[in-house]
């Protein structure tokens, strides 16, 4: 039936296979408190290191893009979850895309 | 066919009281009423504000007289997503809409600053405390490393290692939001930076609007996870609540804990690097 549902517990195959991975949660701490420090530094040292003003923007918009994907993918395990589910938080960027560019246009 | 609690698809575990609440539905009805007030009537947000705390209020209460929401067991969807609990699912398909709020506050944030006359440069004029701030985004990732680590603790059956980690993600979290209202308070005073028309700076008006919008929005959904933090502390210190094989409020609490660190990764260059 459509709406029955399925009793298991929730740490089931997904976290069954999740056990045994070694995680490199201190890893990931550490890159993200140095591109941290890193990223403090471009507006006041950015002109004297050749990085322009839309190269400042363009490189930590990177650097954000790059945080957030490893505490996305590891602190938030979407690495060890199934595959759909770590399509769902790209489901609205297509969304987001659009309404960004239209408020700005 | 049973699984290994001896559970046949769709029963209850025994002893178990249903997972289902009203208080929820209140709480999300409370918090459009508010929003809708927001930006319509004053009095409506006021409504909306109180049907919240007490829809809130409702919910700690029924917690409180033993609803156990938490429970061992819990159920998946068939199809596509049926290795993944009901409630981790629910939880993601939450984080995307907060993803479209703050895409939608982000993105007006920019468009005002591509319509404003003046901007203050990060590097020159800003009014903003970069320092105290950067110090601010180290806490706030530090407090999601002691989050996973909380989880990692009680996954491998450790009581303490979750205890410690929980209540130094609080501590930390409860920390970043102490020093933005101390940076608020260093704003609005010292640098008279308001949210509302600026008479003492006018050319930082719609600067002021913008950097409010963003991390004020950002600091109340920080507040609702250091709620959601002391939940979980009070639980796991005085109730002693989870285990091993029963530890899924962690694991939720963290992932929104995780994304609101996600949304200042971004806010911070955002706001105030760029």
């Amino acid at each position: 039936m459509a709406m029955e549902t399925q009793t298991e517990t929730w740490r089931g195959e997904v976290g069954k296979a999740v056990h045994g991975v070694r995680k490199p949660y201190l890893l990931v701490f550490v890159f993200l408190a140095i591109i941290t420090i890193i990223e403090v530094q471009i507006p006041s040292s950015g002109q004297s290191i050749g990085l322009q003003k839309a190269e400042q923007i363009v490189f930590l918009m990177a650097t954000a893009v790059a945080k957030g994907s490893l505490v996305a993918l590891y602190y938030m395990h979407l690495r060890y979850e199934p595959l759909v589910l770590r399509y769902v938080p790209l489901v609205p960027l297509g969304l987001v895309a659009i309404l960004v560019l239209t408020l700005i246009a | 066919m049973a699984d290994e609690h001896g559970l046949a698809p769709g029963e209850h575990a025994a002893g178990e009281a249903p997972h289902t609440s009203i208080w929820p539905f209140a709480i999300a009805t409370a918090s459009g009423i508010t929003f809708a007030g927001v930006i319509t009537y004053w009095p409506l947000l006021v409504v909306g504000l109180a049907a919240f705390v007490a829809s809130l209020g409702g919910w700690i209460l029924q917690d409180a007289r033993g609803a156990r929401f938490g429970d061992v067991v819990s159920r998946t969807e068939p199809g596509v997503f049926r290795h993944v609990s009901q409630r981790k699912l629910g939880m993601w398909i939450f984080l995307v809409s907060e993803i479209m709020f703050f895409s939608a506050i982000i993105g007006n944030a920019l468009a005002l600053r591509t319509r404003a006359s003046f901007w203050p440069d990060p590097a020159t004029d800003t009014p903003l405390n970069i320092p105290l701030t950067a110090v601010n985004t180290f806490i706030l990732i530090a407090s999601s490393f002691t989050m996973v680590q909380a989880l990692k603790g009680i996954e491998h059956g450790s009581m303490a290692r979750l205890r410690i980690y929980l209540l130094a993600t609080l501590v930390l979290g409860a920390t970043f939001v102490s020093i933005q209202l101390f940076e608020y308070n260093a704003l609005l005073f010292g640098e008279h930076l308001t949210p509302w028309v600026n008479d003492i700076r006018p050319e930082l008006g719609t600067f002021g609007t913008a950097f409010y919008m963003q991390t004020g929005f950002h600091g109340a959904h920080v507040t609702g996870g250091v709620l959601g933090l002391l939940y979980l502390n009070y639980k796991s210190w005085k109730k002693n609540w989870f285990s091993q094989s029963n530890h899924e409020a962690v694991e939720l609490v963290g992932l929104y804990w995780h994304f609101v660190d996600i949304v200042w990764i971004f806010l911070f260059p955002i706001v105030y690097l760029i």
